[in-house]
């Protein structure tokens, strides 16, 4: 018996050179996500027909909650960790973790989405 | 009282930072405990032979006496300087080690921790203690780390020593003592963490890190502009209406799902009056004839997918929705 269908997945690439700031990039993925009823599920870097660029893959999704992210960047394990625990205390939820291109600077990025609203 | 309390942290934080200084103290040539003092000092007697061999003429002892003074001095600058990146390093690396070993236990804390008030606590003094330590990181290393510091240094005393060793073959008619002294002082001084830094400003090619290797490499995907403020505001304004008439629809209450559905046929009459929208629909094969809600709000879907998420004619989408929906 065949299994559920996989969720179809979209690929959205940002020139290296046009994200000025990691809140620009958050903006981005969050119309992104609103446009194409999807989720963020991957950050990384990647080359569009030789152009530095950051990929971010979203995944379909049958609800319409999306937005609402939030992009960190850290540096280091202990940055991370750090990073994590604080956002937990927060009520954010864990998205993904990635790199992407920041003024053409590679950095190492974790997503959260806010808590929902009550 | 409350103005009184800010005064006083105001003075507080003016006499305990100082004043800026705009300009060096003045120079002191009088001052034993200067470099340059020192250096003269220790080579008293070399100077008095230097002077002596120039006024008599006897010009190849001179540039002999030079380079001794210059040859004898490096190696004690190398020692000092060895010591102080030996410091620096290993005091760096007590203090991250500390720092970390306060962050990790802050962490794991989080993660055991029961209670909303408890977590919020820990969440404030986490964000606190990363703040100083990104502060402290910033304005005394210049967000640097030691190896890049001691290879920039490295770099800078490498290049001043390569001038000394140049200009020794020089003659003291174009390389005196003094020319001589100024650089054994610029040499202790490029071994210092302020040249560091302004070199390191110099140097853009540290300031671009490169990509890494394993690049994911598209073709044929075009690049998508970025966004803004207001264009992701109106682009995440429909979410809502769509979330209460998917709630309507799941719900199966007949008044709810007939009127969910009728929302929706509005707004894709909206869309059919627009002829750049009108065409989506039809391409998608979805019109408001539709009677089934769910195959209405899925259509939306399938349209909004099918188009570049930069593409101008969503905000007519946006908006049909916004208009219609409630």
């Amino acid at each position: 018996m065949p299994g559920p269908a996989k969720p179809s997945s979209h690929t959205v690439a940002y020139g290296a050179n046009d994200i000025d700031s990691l809140k620009t990039l958050e903006l981005s993925c969050e119309r992104d996500e609103a446009h194409l009823f999807a989720n963020i599920k991957k950050v990384q870097l990647a080359s569009a027909d030789g152009v530095n660029a950051t990929a971010v893959t979203y995944e379909d999704v049958d609800d319409f909650d999306m937005g609402h992210l939030t992009f960190v960047q850290f540096t280091t394990d202990v940055d991370k960790q750090s990073q994590m625990a604080i956002h937990k205390t927060q009520g954010e939820t864990f998205q993904c973790e990635g790199q992407a291109f920041v003024n053409n600077i590679a950095v190492n990025v974790l997503v959260f989405r806010e808590k929902a609203a009550q | 009282m409350k103005k009184i309390s800010l005064c006083l942290v105001l003075c507080v934080v003016v006499f305990t930072t100082g004043c800026p200084k705009y300009k060096p103290r003045p120079v002191d040539f009088n001052n034993p405990n200067s470099f340059v003092s020192k250096i003269n000092t220790y080579f008293a007697d070399q100077q008095k032979n230097y002077r002596a061999a120039v006024n008599s003429n006897d010009l190849p002892r001179a540039k002999m006496i030079r380079n001794d003074i210059l040859e004898s001095v490096l190696p004690y600058i190398d020692e000092v300087y060895m010591d102080f990146i030996t410091d620096i390093q290993r005091g760096r690396d007590k203090d991250n080690f500390v720092a970390d070993l306060v962050e990790l236990g802050a962490s794991a804390a989080v993660g055991i921790t029961n209670g909303e008030r408890p977590l919020q606590i820990l969440g404030i003094a986490l964000t606190a203690f990363r703040g100083g330590r990104r502060s402290a990181d910033l304005n005394f290393y210049k967000e640097q780390t030691t190896p890049i510091l001691i290879s920039k240094m490295d770099g800078n005393r490498a290049r001043v020593r390569a001038i000394i060793l140049t200009r020794e073959r020089e003659e003291v008619t174009t390389y005196p003592i003094g020319a001589a002294i100024s650089d054994i002082v610029d040499y202790y001084n490029a071994g210092t963490l302020v040249r560091a830094f302004t070199a390191l400003q110099e140097d853009t090619a540290v300031q671009t890190r490169e990509a890494k290797d394993d690049l994911l490499v598209l073709q044929g995907v075009p690049l998508t502009r970025p966004s803004n403020e207001a264009t992701t505001a109106s682009a995440v304004e429909p979410l809502p209406v769509l979330r209460t008439l998917k709630a309507s629809l799941d719900s199966k209450v007949p008044d709810e799902v007939a009127a969910a559905t009728a929302k929706l046929k509005k707004i894709y009459q909206a869309l059919e009056a627009d002829p750049d929208t009108a065409r989506l629909l039809k391409i998608a094969g979805v019109s408001s004839a539709e009677p089934d809600g769910q195959k209405l709000l899925q259509g939306i879907r399938d349209i909004s997918r099918q188009l570049a998420t930069d593409d101008p004619v969503r905000s007519k989408i946006d908006q049909a929705i916004v208009a219609n929906g409630r």
